[in-house]
Parts: structure tokens; sequence; C-alpha cells
């Protein structure tokens, strides 16, 4: 297969970036997507050039570390697939493929296609787990969880933060990272004590991370190469304004100033 | 040195126990003096620096991923084993125990395997309470399924992404400790060696991958927990990034590496489609269960699978093995399938592979059933080879998978280094000679979430190890080698990619070192690897400089130190003449093909030693079997 | 109120605002819409049910009260988002295809703006009389006639209320789920579907009075 790369090329976040056009004749259709830029690579450093800098890791799409734009769309052309498992065969012969990372104020850029996506962790550090302590829990079968509770609350877990769901949203929103992690906890019998707790900092951490704002448009889910459904952004809605209105993490011990007479009614 | 594994007397049972009684403790109050430097964030690193971060030590946790939950324990598929015995089938402690021994081939410790069966039911809980989805029944209770062969029903799972669910809620307590403060993130950072001073592991020497910068960490106490070597063989199973430059600089500097040569093959992994191929898919074991492998009959025939009648396939699986046939453990089925392929029975272009068969399973349970089992692996396999799996035949060929092998710990997971601590994958500790499927995000969990903390806590309190910095004349030599070795693979500036050589490198111990060895081969390898290791340091071609983000200089390093660890391999195999679980030696085998253990002069662990420009130093440590004698692994 | 302010620091929050006036202004719509229907019943009807929402002066202030808060609301906090989309991603793409948006959802901004020109348009046109060549308070049914009896104010509502559809039909869904109305995925079908079909229906009412008016003043003209 013949294929045309345009790839942004950055060399650090100060210099400007643009992309760049790489011809190749050595694709083949049993390719992936990740294999063709290795083999691009090795060109360009037999070459003696700087190699396209990208990020993989398990290359069967659960690791969430590779992912960028494919003709302007996240992770490529394929539902439910990270960039890792999309072939060449997906592609047309003489096709030009343009190769962009995510764009997000948040996810600042390190070199070509490389980012650091920290801010999901820090969501996640917000709130995002039960609080027990190693040895601090009951015999697994105590609790009794309704299998399709579980399921969705699987569904919201298969989260595996790449930030394809930021990178497709046009408003560079969270919303579906942060509402997949408030559903998955939200949907169990552990996850309940800190279940308004947690979607209010998680929301808010979001927010102070420079997260844009959902409108519901669905790009996300399209994007998202584990399919996690739009309904975990309700969720958290749901439980970010039930805790609101609700006055969750006011209540204060009841202080009493020593000296304080009785009062009389 | 005599290598004492430190094993608690008394019976099998009672050992944890008493070890646990006998570590010495560290006061609350004086935990946050104490620094822990965890290296790496699998199941085991997160774990244990999650828990350590809990007691209230002061963590260090360095990784090179961008975020912890990128480890590649993430992409377990199958399950974790507890001996719950939920399911009333007669599992038990002692059964999960015997079980491992067994399947190990009578090649790992009884009081490490007892305790980690014993541990395992706590795992569950712990995981369950942190909010893992596992499966679960109608009732809402825990679903079980059975894996691996095993003739209990004692894997818990969730889907097909366990080893994903597990390290999610790992990764979440040890975030959650991040937000208390007791828990420092390194980001992006590779450990290049480790720094010994006064005979005790006293930090590491790291790069930051970003800026190329070398940073030092100090710590009381460090804790490797940086996974296995299998990458030394190119294509595998492992993320492309895992590597074994920590342990390996570990083991340069004092840790003796165990079992090198225990290394396991996965029988059910997409075939190698071509030379630009990066990496190996595994897909989950469980397809053994309705699928049937057989190749054709006869040598050279290049007939489609559909046109090769039923009387002129060999189900070579089902007619070795009755009794266990499609489900044989994981060497057993991996040795077969290279035993046809070498016979010239080998399907696909390479001819290497072999087919794994649902038409009768489509046939008996029908397509829905067959979707609603193993849809998503027979999409995975379409996606990936193009071909639709309920037409013709998948094919399939074995794939490295994991290492047995790994520095040597003793019973409280400390090295032969004061002070380090090895976990998970990365020490040689409870498989033995093969791992059963379910076992290694039970040995991860095991190690990092129930003992390690115990024995670091343990050690601090007993070696109270005095204050030191950064400016030690130890920080400044192992910052000065480090900056010396990545100047070395800069200046090279020759003609070829590191991958190159990788990818020789990774052929020639796959050829030699794989799934099955003899001596000829070894040999030949033994040779073969020290040239091609002087070659790299003379053709070898960096880009870039060492100051920047350098991906070609990342993996030069690496392969760096695979030519090594390739050698001690070989080495291991070389001296070990036996056959037993993943490690299967030509020469030594029964009449009908099965491995030949040699229990009377093999039984103990091999741990080198590393001497600098000499061969290594072999030390012994026997195996002492008192609860399970050994016998004679059978399947057939 | 500082608890307001908090409750405005979050997207989730502004969303919550955007979604609550928006659900007043959908009603407003309906209701307005309902009224409006009875031009077709003939001027009598029409003229009566105005001198009715006059009827109590009190009532009819109080729901424009609350109408314009909603209104306000609705617009402050969408510009302040749409301005927000620049600041989340400073950089924009050199490609970029939105593969799953609908068309109002892709146009939200745009039609909003087009409404609230239209809003006040409307005001002074049908409510004070401006713009409006004959406006005599209270008898609506001839103020419309007269007003669309030329062709581009008539041009300018059917405009507007194509706009009014593409709006509603992405924001009678949205607001449900700014609001955490947690839906199944069938369900959340059925909701998209009657957003839409809400969307079809107040669009195709509100356009028919002017094109109605149109076509009479023209086959009277004739």
């Amino acid at each position: 297969m013949r294929l045309a790369l345009e790839v942004w090329r950055q060399r650090s976040p100060e210099t400007p970036g643009r992309f760049v056009r790489y011809e190749t004749t050595e694709a083949s259709p049993d390719m992936s997507l990740l294999e063709l830029l290795d083999v691009v690579n090795e060109g360009l450093v037999r070459k003696g050039e700087e190699p396209i800098a990208f990020d993989s890791d398990c290359r069967e799409g659960i690791c969430g570390t590779c992912g960028f734009m494919v003709n302007g769309l996240a992770h490529g052309p394929l539902q439910g697939a990270a960039a890792c498992q999309v072939y060449l065969r997906n592609f047309r012969d003489g096709e030009t493929l343009w190769i962009e990372p995510f764009r997000a104020k948040a996810f600042p850029l390190l070199k070509d296609l490389v980012l650091n996506r920290s801010a999901l962790d820090r969501i996640i550090a917000a709130g995002g787990y039960v609080t027990v302590n190693t040895g601090n829990a009951p015999e697994a079968n105590t609790s009794t969880i309704r299998k399709d509770c579980a399921e969705q609350a699987m569904d919201a877990a298969a989260c595996i933060a790449c930030g394809a769901c930021v990178a497709a949203c046009p408003n560079a929103s969270a919303a579906l990272f942060t509402g997949a992690k408030i559903t998955h906890l939200g949907n169990l019998p552990e996850g309940q004590p800190e279940r308004g707790r947690r979607a209010l900092r998680m929301v808010r951490a979001a927010a102070a991370e420079g997260f844009g704002h959902c409108t519901f448009a669905g790009e996300c889910e399209t994007a998202c190469p584990k399919s996690i459904p739009l309904q975990v952004i309700t969720q958290m809605n749901h439980d970010y304004l039930a805790a609101r209105l609700s006055g969750e993490g006011r209540a204060q011990p009841r202080h009493i100033e020593p000296g304080t007479p009785k009062r009389h009614r | 040195m005599h290598l004492d594994g430190k094993i608690p007397g008394g019976p099998l049972p009672q050992k944890w126990e008493r070890r646990k009684l006998d570590y010495a403790l560290v006061s609350p109050a004086n935990r946050r003096k104490y620094t822990v430097l965890v290296v790496g964030t699998g199941l085991a690193g997160a774990s244990a620096a999650a828990t350590l971060g809990e007691l209230g030590y002061r963590v260090e946790c360095v990784f090179f991923h961008d975020s912890p939950r990128r480890a590649h324990s993430i992409a377990a598929q199958g399950g974790i084993n507890a001996a719950k015995n939920y399911q009333n089938d007669g599992d038990s402690v002692q059964r999960l125990f015997q079980d491992t021994i067994k399947g190990g081939d009578y090649r790992a410790r009884e009081g490490n395997v007892y305790r980690l069966a014993e541990v395992s039911l706590r795992i569950i809980d712990q995981c369950v309470a942190q909010g893992v989805p596992f499966a679960r029944e109608y009732g809402g209770k825990l679903a079980n399924r059975s894996f691996g062969g095993a003739q209990v029903s004692r894997t818990f799972y969730a889907r097909g992404q366990t080893g994903q669910q597990l390290l999610l809620g790992a990764y979440q307590s040890l975030l959650r400790q991040v937000q208390a403060g007791t828990v420092r993130l390194s980001p992006r950072t590779e450990m290049l060696d480790l720094v010994v001073a006064h005979g005790r592991a006293r930090g590491i020497v790291a790069r930051d991958l970003v800026t190329g910068e070398i940073r030092t960490f100090v710590a009381d106490a460090v804790v490797l927990a940086t996974g296995g070597y299998g990458n030394a063989y190119f294509l595998s199973t492992y993320a492309r990034n895992s590597n074994a430059t920590a342990i390996w600089r570990a083991h340069r500097r004092g840790a003796y590496f165990a079992n090198p040569c225990f290394t396991q093959i996965h029988p059910t992994c997409i075939p190698v489609s071509g030379e630009h191929q990066s990496k190996l898919t595994l897909m989950s074991e469980s397809l053994r269960n309705d699928g049937r492998i057989w190749v054709p009959l006869r040598a050279g025939d290049k007939r489609s699978p559909e046109q090769i009648p039923e009387a002129e396939r060999d189900y070579y699986l089902e007619r070795r093995y009755p009794s266990y046939g499609n489900l044989s453990p994981r060497d057993v089925a991996s040795r077969a399938a290279k035993a046809v392929c070498d016979e010239g029975r080998g399907v696909g272009p390479s001819g290497l592979g072999v087919y794994l068969d649902f038409a009768d399973a489509i046939r008996r349970l029908g397509a829905d059933v067959i979707t609603e089992r193993y849809g998503n692996l027979f999409d995975m396999y379409a996606e990936i080879t193009g071909e639709d799996p309920y037409r013709a035949p998948m094919r399939i060929y074995p794939a490295i998978h994991y290492t047995m092998g790994g520095l040597w710990v003793d019973y409280d997971l400390m090295s032969t280094i004061d002070g380090l601590f090895v976990v998970g994958e990365a020490n040689f500790s409870d498989h033995g000679a093969n791992r059963l499927g379910a076992s290694a995000l039970m040995q991860g969990l095991a190690d990092g979430y129930f003992i390690v903390p115990l024995a670091v806590g343990s050690y601090l309190a007993r070696a109270k190890p005095p204050a030191i910095d950064g400016a030690h004349p130890a920080f400044e030599e192992a910052r000065k080698d480090t900056a010396a070795r990545i100047e070395r693979l800069l200046l090279v500036r020759g003609k070829r990619t590191a991958a190159s050589f990788h990818r020789e490198l990774g052929r020639l111990l796959w050829d030699t070192c794989g799934m099955s060895r003899n001596r000829k081969g070894l040999e030949r390898a033994l040779t073969q690897i020290p040239e091609l290791r002087e070659k790299f340091y003379r053709e070898l071609l960096v880009p870039g400089q060492g100051e920047s983000l350098n991906r070609e200089l990342e993996t030069a390093g690496r392969v760096a130190d695979y030519f090594e660890l390739g050698e001690l391999t070989c080495r291991d195999a070389l001296h070990r003449e036996e056959s037993c679980g993943g490690h299967f030696r030509e020469e030594y085998q029964t009449p009908d093909g099965e491995a030949l253990r040699d229990d009377e002069h093999f039984a103990y662990v091999a741990a080198w030693q590393w001497r600098e420009g000499e061969p290594p130093i072999l030390h012994k440590e026997p195996l002492v079997f008192e609860a399970a004698p050994p016998m004679q692994r059978s399947y057939k | 109120m500082a608890a307001t302010v908090k409750l405005a620091a979050t997207s989730v929050a502004k969303k919550a605002l955007m979604a609550a006036s928006g659900v007043v202004l959908t009603a407003y719509v309906v209701l307005h819409l309902a009224g409006n229907l009875l031009y077709f019943a003939g001027p009598e009807a029409l003229d009566a049910y105005s001198a009715l929402l006059h009827e109590n002066p009190a009532l009819l202030w109080s729901a424009r009260t609350v109408l314009f808060a909603s209104f306000c609301i609705h617009v402050v906090v969408a510009l302040d988002l749409s301005m927000r989309r620049q600041v989340a991603r400073p950089i924009s793409y050199g490609r970029y295809e939105r593969a799953a948006s609908s068309l109002g959802a892709r146009t939200m901004l745009w039609t909003g703006l087009v409404l609230l020109g239209f809003v006040i348009y409307h005001v002074l046109h049908l409510t004070l009389g401006l713009f409006h060549p004959a406006y005599s308070p209270g008898r609506v049914y001839s103020n419309v006639s007269v007003a669309f009896s030329s062709i581009v104010p008539t041009v300018i509502y059917v405009v507007s209320m194509i706009a009014l559809g593409m709006h509603v039909s992405h924001g009678a869904l949205a607001m449900t789920q700014s609001l955490g109305l947690t839906l199944q995925r069938d369900r959340l079908r059925v909701l998209r579907r009657l957003a839409a079909v809400l969307a079809l229906v107040v669009a195709v009412s509100l356009a028919a009075i002017p094109i109605t008016a149109l076509a009479l003043s023209l086959l009277r003209g004739r």
C-alpha cells in the first residue's frame, strides 16, 4: 500500500509546530497504524533524523497510552478501537492521513504527538476511589450487588483514560471521563457513602484543570475506544446536583464557645 | 554465600502467622520519618505504594509511564484465583497450594506458595471493598469460573478485563494517598541504576524521560515492582515499554538473579503476520474451553482448512493428552504446537501456526452462545487478522508471555541486597518453573497489599537506616555511571537502529532458548550474543540528544541490558540439565516426548551472582518438599 | 449567596442553570404556541384570549418577570460558556470532524444568537408595535394580519422559527440530561425522538401563522 502521512511535528512545548508530510510505500494492510509510524520512524532514524515521538505501550487497546487524531477523528475511523487497534486495511490505497495530537488546554503538549495527561489522574485523586485501607475489608460475599448494577458499573469502569473524549469534544470537556468513574463507583454499594462528596470533588477538580463544559453533543461516546455510554454524564450531573442541593459536606460538629450562657426560651 | 530463604519454622499453615508475629513494628508516629521508594505501578507496585502510604510511610513512587494506571498488569484478561470455595467444589487453601506447587513443576518454595494461597482470600475481600466490579450471579453474589485447566472454579473475573479492574482498584487507592500527601508520584521517570551504600539499598538513579535530566532518589528502603523481562525476546505479549533495566541494574549491584530460564510461553496468541510486527496479541486461554486445536495430518498440506476432511486432520492435543485434551497446561500445549510446526505441519503463510477451530462448538451450541462467551475475542481476532473466525478456524501460535524467573528474594521478599525488596513478576518467588492461569494477579496483589508492607516495616524497625543524602559518594558514582552509559550510546553514531538489534537478539533467543532448548543451540547463543553486543556498540545509531524526550535512546538503553540478561538466561538454561515447566531441554524427555524432571540433581533455585568481566557465580538454594511431595506432572 | 457563587463555578452547575432556564423557556414556547393557534380560530377568539391575559396585570407581570429572568440567565450563561470553549482548547485542530453531533447540537450557538435577535425584534414588533405600520393594542388578530402582509417580516419570522426548531431539537433533550434525568439507553432514544417531534411541531405551527397571514393577504390583494 502507498500512504502519505501529514504528521504534526513540534520539537518542544515552546517552539511552534507544523504538519510535515511523509510518503511511504512500505505499508501493508496487516500493519497497524502505530506499526506504520514505527516503520516511518526506522526510516527517519536511518537517515539520522529525529523520529516522530508518540506514546504507546500495550498495543492491544487497554492501557490508554496511545491516541491522536487521524483525519480529524480521535483514534481514527473505527468505533470502539484505540489508535493501536486500527489496521491499515481500513484506509484506501493512496490516501493521506492527517495525524495530529489531542488538543486541550488541560493536556499540554510535550513533543510531536506526546501529551501530558496528568490532569486525568488529578481528577481521580480528588475523589475517584472508595476510602478503604488495606485490611479493612469485610468478607467479599457479604455485599450483594444486582447483576445489572454490576454490569452498568463495569460498562463505566472500562474507561482507559486515553483522553479521546476530551479530544473529540467540541468544548474539550472531560465529562465522559469524570462521569465514568462517578457512575462506576456510584452503582456499587461500596461507593455509596462517598457518592455525593465524590461527585462534588471530581467535578470541581475537572473544572480547576481547565476542561470545558458538556453540551451533550455525543462526540465523546463515539470517540471512546471503550464506547462508554453518554448516560454516565447524566449520572454525574445527577449526583453532583443532588449533593449540591442536599448540602453535602456542610454538616459540621456543633461548636459551642466556652462560657456561653444557657439559652432561655 | 549461603542462600537463606528465611522460611519460618513450624507447620505450613502457621508459618506466615509466626512470621507476622516476629516482625518488628514501627510506631505510627515514626513511620513518616522513613522514605520508601517504590519503582513501578503495576498491581504489585501500586498496591504496595498505596498500602505503605496508608500505614503512614513517606512513599516516593517512580515509574516510566505517564500515569500509574498504564502499567501492563492492565492487560491481564482472564482472572484472579482465590481459594474461597464459594462453589462448594472442594477447593481450599491447601488445594490451591498443591495445584500451584504442582503447576510450577516443583520448583517453587512451599512456604511462599502456601502463604500466597492463604492471602488470596483477603485479596478478593480488599478488591470488592474498593469497588472492583467483579462478575456477579443473578443473586448478587460473586461469580466464578474455572480457568487454565483447574479442576475447581476459583477464578474471579471482571469480563475479559480483570487485570484492568484490579489495577484500577490499586491505582485509585494509590491516588487517594497522593491526595493525602503520603505518596509522591514521579511519572515519566525511568530507573537506570540502584544505589547501594554501606551494603544497603538507599536509592536509585533515574532519567526524566521528558527533560533527560538524571535524578537521584534517596530512600530508606527500595521496592522494585518493575515486572518481567520477556521483552528480551522482542516479540512477546508484553507492552512495548516493559523492560528489564531496573532489575538488571539491581542485579549488577549485587542482587542475585534466580531461575532466569523459567520463561512462560502462552499457547493462544495471534501468529506473526510480518517483519513490521511490533508485538504479539494474546487471546484468553478460555478459548480452549470450546475450541479444538488441530493441524493437517500430512506435512506441507497447503489446502485451506475447509478443504481438509476430518480424517486428514490431527487433533494432536486430544490425541496425546486424552484426559486434559485442549485444556492441557500452557507449557504442554505450547510445546506440542511447536512440535507439529517443526514437523512441517504448521498452517498459515509462515507455517508457524495451528488451527483453533470452533466449527464443532458452533454446531453444538449455536453461534449465539459462542458470541456470548467469546464475542469480544472473536472481534479482536477479526480486527487484527482481517479474517472471520466464525467461518474459518482461527490460527494461533505460542508467544512469550510471562517470566517466572526474576530477582532472588527470601520469604520476606528481600533480595540479597539489604533493604531492596522485589515484588510481583520482578521476583522469582511463587510460580516455580511454570505459572498457572490467573495466578499472576494473585501474586502481585498478595505481595503488594499484604506481604511487603509488613516486611519493609520490620526491616526499617530493625535496621534503622541512618540518614543519608544524595551527595553521598555512592550516589555520585551511580549518577556518573549512568551518565557515562547514556553518553556511550549516543556517541556510537553508527547506522543501525536499536530496534533492529533487538529484533536480531530476540530471534536468536526465541530459536535457542524459547519453547525448547538444547545444548548445541544454547552454546551457539552464548557465543553469538556477545558478538552481537559488540556489534551493537559499534553500529548503533541514536539520533538526537540526551537532554530531551528521546525514545530511541530509551530503547537503546533497554536493548543494551537485554544482551547481558539474554546471555544469563541461556547460561541458566544450559546448566539446568533437566526439563521442567517452561524449561524444556530436548535431551531430557521421556520416550513419548514429555518433560523429564531431575529432582535428585536440580530441585534447587539457581541464583546467579553478577561479576564484572567474568562469568557469573551460581548459588543454589535447595528446595524441600514436605507437604507436597514431587510427582511426575501428567495431563494424559 | 456564597453558595450560589460556588454553584456557578463549575460547568455542571452552569449547565444546570442553562437547563432550568431552558425548561421555563420551552414551557413558555409551548404555551405561547397554544395561545397563538387561536389565530386559526378567527379574530374574536384570538382577541378574547389576549384580553384574558391582560385581565390580571399582577399575574401577567410576574410571569413576564420570570420569563425575562430565565431569558437573561439563558443568554448570559450561554455566552459565558461559549467563550470558555476557546479557553479549554486554545489551539484548534487542523482537521476536526464532528462525527456524532446532530444538526441542532452543532448549531446551538448560532440558532441561539438568531433567537436572541428575533426575541428582541418580536417584542418590539408585536408587543410594543414598533416597525409596525398600523399597531393597535389589544387587536391582536388585525396586528398579526397587517404585520405579515409584507414579505420581509414573514421571512424573518419563518427563518427564526426554523432556528427555534433546531434549537429546541437539541435543547429539549440536553436540558433533561444537564438536570440529571438518568435514563436507560432505549428510553434516552425515545426522549431524543420526542425532542425532535416537539421541535418540529413548534417550528411548523409557529411558522404557519405568518405564512397563513401572508397568503391570506396575497389572496385578498389579488
